[in-house]
């Protein structure tokens, strides 16, 4: 189980680290189109779309490695009293009962999103018509990796209670 | 020889001969759109769910959802195709993305006006490429609701001839934008949410956005000086309700026909509020915005350059190419005619009096 | 079956989600669960009907223009926190206001109603202000309670003050030429300085009256300056942060950038102070960059679950109870204003600002033009009531971006505490406004002559 639980925290935390960068493209198209737009009025065609991409490749692909760094917010008022053995149960069944069913259908139907889009090969409604068939695709891979994460959860606090119990 | 009676109304012997069994089932179904709450086009939505509700004594009740209710504005075609929810209301032209096709569906630069529209769809064989290219998705489509003729460019900058428009910050979106930066513009697809400000700010020279009355409530005419017209970008812009198709085979054939029925009269209901509103809503334009009309070498500029635009799609995207030729067969069948009504356009008598006739 | 009306759907939904809320599982996820319960017994457990709908509301939110403000006034808090340009005013304000009691927490309010007129969505300031004043209140001796409770509220000044995202999206909304968006603008500026003098003169009274919440420094560490030397520390300390604001607020003024482009220039902005201190190493940069990631998910992931939840609350009709709720029966006008904010008040502690705008506008404009109340004038209030939703818990934005970007001592029930009396101010300020009218309507007569 611990080499599972590396090798999904491994993965997901190379991934989100990679992507962290993107910001500073992100940044370097939004300068460009201002750029562009205001030295040389000549705002480009795509500046606007690319930066929606960017920015949404950027949070997807980071939503389990803020899962991993325990980045999401709770509200503790109830669980913070508990003991550590407590507060592992409560997760356990708390990821059993509301993460697994939601984000595994979530995670699913974000594949099924993207394939539907691949088998178009869809471009987007735009002048420009970017192919959007990679975005879905990335926003799909996000899901599949948060669902990970969360299976992640869910072991780490199993393995918790066996080492409380040792 | 003898003359028979000139016209058939196609629809007159089939329905004759159809026995209906009235039906009692149920359906409730939802309707998304790509339309917020603040503009017309929802409530010509709305008026379709009323029609289709008090015509079928609430057998069909379809609740209306702006957007973002249930999706996104721009996910409504694929809510819809996949049967997620069960009707959509739109302008065909925003899903350019899935087909070139339905970008003259919707309206085109010198594209169709609404009597044009009216006649294409219903009695040229439009409404069947229509549903060609809506069943590719699963999906079965009807003209539902006309809002005319836009306004031109909200603008600071003054401009009638070709030289003016070089180089001007427009936000608009499409073919038009890419018509308008081939004329020299500086065209950007600035999204929805930036326009007021970049606009009142100097970021963009102009915005086009709609028919006078739903343009109204943007309070663009607080921040800008001119209108830059006619609208050539649409000339009359179509709206569509369209249903899943696996939705709609579950209706009985007399909820069909109701349902077919309310679209045309929300067709025609459509079109006449708006225009009425419109003129109401220019008396008040009108006291902060001056309309400037683009002079006529312009205006033939503007369409040479559209039609060569529209030409590059054509070769393109065969869908396309099948609906504009159509459309394009229409109007220069109709020209005849055009031709001989012209000049009785219904302007007051002073105004005619001045030798103003079209 | 009749347990499935709206009514009770309604109350099991935001009954349910309280529950959740406390057992303590990210609130994403708890938001995302009870939407998808509820979804699957609203559509008849379509299961595969209900998550096409979520993964296109996903799409529809990697579209949205104006939320990519988010990572960028992130990243450029994360740079100018690094830049160390933000430890030097904190010093230097200390130093000078250090004799007043609550001075430094007053200089918050009074740097974050500046920033609030560079930006207009709130979790930038929170964040900023979390990242660079909380931990220097905090090593002064300020309360915890105190200290969180000026940060979240007024760093939410930002939504309200112009440029504001709820503005333009409630000016949109209405489609009415007496609520556009430059009108609006036009109105929110006084309430939004109202707000601030009332946390201003709040927080000085609170500390005059018992000095331990916001500490003055000892006579022997303030006379170690000369005067000359406090005046000359602030200004030079001043000289970055406010050519960051002119950078952020002077290209959307000027019409050289959008909001959301400003927001670039903001973090190349922070990122050139930084290079100026020395700061700007790879490490650095890299640091930044994965902690405005993990932030922006933070953000992100509740944007996706409260997107599922108001979406299958509307769905299902919820919006259809609100609206039975408030013309059920023959109230007066002014009670029919008090249940509407108590309304939009009551939702503001569940769900999030743009879901409360679709629910309740179209639905409450029409009333208040029946009732004949100054459509401006009912916006602000709105607007104001907005404005609090961010604050009030449990479930409240600026509280959760404060959590995310506060140091370590820093837990939820100390926000939850903290955000009180500012939630009570809140009240006050809408008082003032629903008797003093004048005060949203002035500027707009101003600026448009109506
Ligand atoms: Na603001
Ligand atoms: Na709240």
């Amino acid at each position: 189980m611990r080499s599972i639980i590396a090798a999904i925290d491994s993965f997901n935390e190379k991934i989100g680290q990679l992507n962290s960068l993107l910001v500073l493209p992100l940044v370097g198209v939004v300068v460009y189109e201002i750029i562009m737009r205001y030295l040389f009025n000549a705002p480009t065609v795509w500046g606007f779309e690319m930066t929606m991409f960017i920015y949404g490749v950027h949070y997807m692909l980071g939503l389990a490695l803020t899962e991993n760094r325990e980045g999401h917010v709770k509200v503790e008022i109830l669980t913070s009293r508990f003991s550590k053995k407590g507060q592992a149960w409560f997760n356990i069944i708390g990821y059993a009962l509301l993460f697994f069913p939601v984000f595994g259908m979530m995670a699913y139907a974000a594949v099924a999103y993207a394939w539907t889009s691949i088998g178009l090969l869809e471009v987007n409604n735009t002048s420009w018509a970017p192919p959007i068939w990679p975005v879905k695709s990335l926003m799909a891979l996000g899901f599949v990796m948060l669902f990970l994460q969360g299976l992640n959860t869910f072991l780490k606090n199993i393995q918790m209670l066996r080492e409380i119990r040792q | 020889a003898k003359r028979e009676k000139f016209g058939v109304d196609s629809r007159h012997e089939s329905s004759t001969r159809v026995k209906f069994k009235p039906s009692d089932e149920k359906f409730r179904w939802k309707m998304t759109m790509p339309w917020s709450k603040g503009l017309l086009f929802y409530d010509i939505a709305v008026h379709f769910c009323d029609s289709v509700r008090l015509a079928t004594a609430g057998r069909l009740d379809i609740k209306p959802f702006s957007a973002g209710e249930i999706v996104p504005a721009m996910q409504t075609f694929d809510a819809v195709s996949k049967g997620s929810v069960q009707v959509g209301h739109d302008w065909a032209g925003y899903w350019k993305g899935k087909d070139e096709g339905f970008v003259p569906l919707g309206d085109m630069p010198f594209g169709l006006d609404s009597e044009g529209y009216n006649i294409w769809l219903y009695e040229r064989g439009g409404l069947e490429l229509a549903q060609e290219l809506y069943g590719n998705f699963n999906l079965q489509v009807l003209p539902c609701g006309q809002t005319g003729q836009d306004m031109g460019i909200f603008s600071n900058k003054r401009a009638t001839k070709m030289d003016d428009f070089k180089g001007m910050k427009v936000r608009t979106v499409g073919w038009y934008m890419d018509i308008l930066n081939r004329l020299g513009a500086a065209a950007t697809p600035m999204p929805g949410g930036e326009i007021y400000l970049a606009l009142e700010r100097g970021v963009l020279d102009g915005a086009e956005f709609s028919a006078p009355a739903i343009t109204y409530p943007m309070g663009f005419d607080d921040i800008t000086k001119y209108v830059l017209s006619p609208g050539v970008h649409q000339p009359g812009s179509q709206c569509y309700v369209f249903f899943n198709k696996d939705a709609w085979n579950e209706l009985p054939e007399d909820l069909q026909e109701i349902v077919k029925i309310c679209a045309k009269e929300t067709q025609l209901w459509s079109y006449n509020w708006i225009q009425n509103l419109n003129s109401q809503a220019m008396a008040k334009l009108t006291e902060k915005v001056e309309i400037v009309q683009m002079d006529p070498e312009t205006l033939i500029e503007f369409n040479n350059v559209s039609q060569k635009y529209i030409n590059e799609i054509k070769e393109k995207n065969p869908n396309a190419k099948k609906i504009i030729e159509s459309q394009e067969a229409f109007k220069k069948d109709f020209e005849n005619w055009r031709n001989a009504r012209a000049n009785v356009t219904p302007w007051s008598h002073e105004t005619y009096a001045t030798g103003r006739t079209n | 079956m009749d347990f499935m009306n709206p009514e009770f759907l309604t109350v099991g939904m935001f009954g349910l989600l309280i529950a959740c809320i406390l057992l303590g599982l990210p609130l994403a996820f708890t938001l995302a669960a009870v939407a998808t319960l509820f979804g699957l017994i609203d559509n008849g457990w379509n299961a595969s009907g209900l998550f096409d709908i979520f993964a296109n509301n996903c799409w529809g939110l990697m579209n949205n223009y104006t939320l990519v403000a988010i990572p960028l006034f992130i990243l450029m808090a994360q740079l100018l926190d690094r830049s160390k340009v933000a430890e030097k005013l904190f010093e230097a304000l200390y130093v000078v206001m250090g004799r007043v009691k609550g001075g430094l927490g007053l200089a918050v309010v009074v740097v974050c109603t500046v920033f609030a007129a560079t930006t207009g969505i709130i979790g930038a300031s929170v964040v900023a202000m979390g990242l660079l004043a909380a931990p220097a209140l905090l090593n002064k001796g300020y309360q915890k309670e105190l200290t969180t409770g000026i940060i979240c509220s007024a760093g939410t000044l930002g939504i309200l003050i112009p440029p504001s995202i709820m503005l333009v999206v409630y000016g949109g909304l209405t489609g009415m030429k007496e609520t556009s968006v430059g009108q609006l603008f036009a109105a929110a500026i006084l309430p939004g300085l109202l707000l601030a003098s009332l946390y201003f003169i709040y927080i000085w009274i609170r500390c005059v009256i018992n000095p331990s919440l916001g500490p003055a420094i000892s006579e022997e560490e303030a006379s170690k300056f000369s005067a000359a030397q406090k005046w000359s520390m602030t200004l030079k300390s001043l000289v970055p942060p406010l050519a960051l604001i002119l950078t952020v607020m002077g290209t959307i003024l000027a019409g050289i950038a959008t909001p959301t482009e400003a927001a670039a220039l903001g973090a190349v902005g922070s990122g050139v102070l930084a290079l100026f201190n020395g700061a700007l190493t790879g490490k650095v940069v890299y640091e930044s960059c994965v902690n405005t990631l993990k932030i922006s998910c933070m953000v992100m992931m509740l944007f996706i679950g409260g997107k599922f939840f108001s979406t299958v609350f509307l769905s299902m009709g919820g919006g259809d109870v609100v609206v039975d709720l408030l013309v059920g029966g023959g109230l007066s006008p002014s009670m029919a204003l008090l249940v509407m904010m108590a309304i939009i008040f009551f939702m503001g502690m569940f769900i999030d600002w743009a879901a409360i705008l679709l629910v309740t506008v179209p639905i409450f404009m029409p009333i208040a033009m029946e009732l004949d109340f100054n459509p401006l004038w009912f916006s602000m209030l709105v607007c104001v009531n907005l404005q609090t939703s961010f604050l009030t818990p449990p479930f409240g934005y600026a509280l959760f971006y404060l959590l995310g970007v506060a140091p370590q001592e820093v837990k939820m029930t100390h926000i939850y505490k903290g955000i009180m009396p500012f939630v009570g101010l809140q009240l006050v300020g809408l008082l003032l406004l629903f008797f003093f009218p004048d005060i949203i309507t002035y500027l707009p007569s101003v600026f448009f002559g109506s």
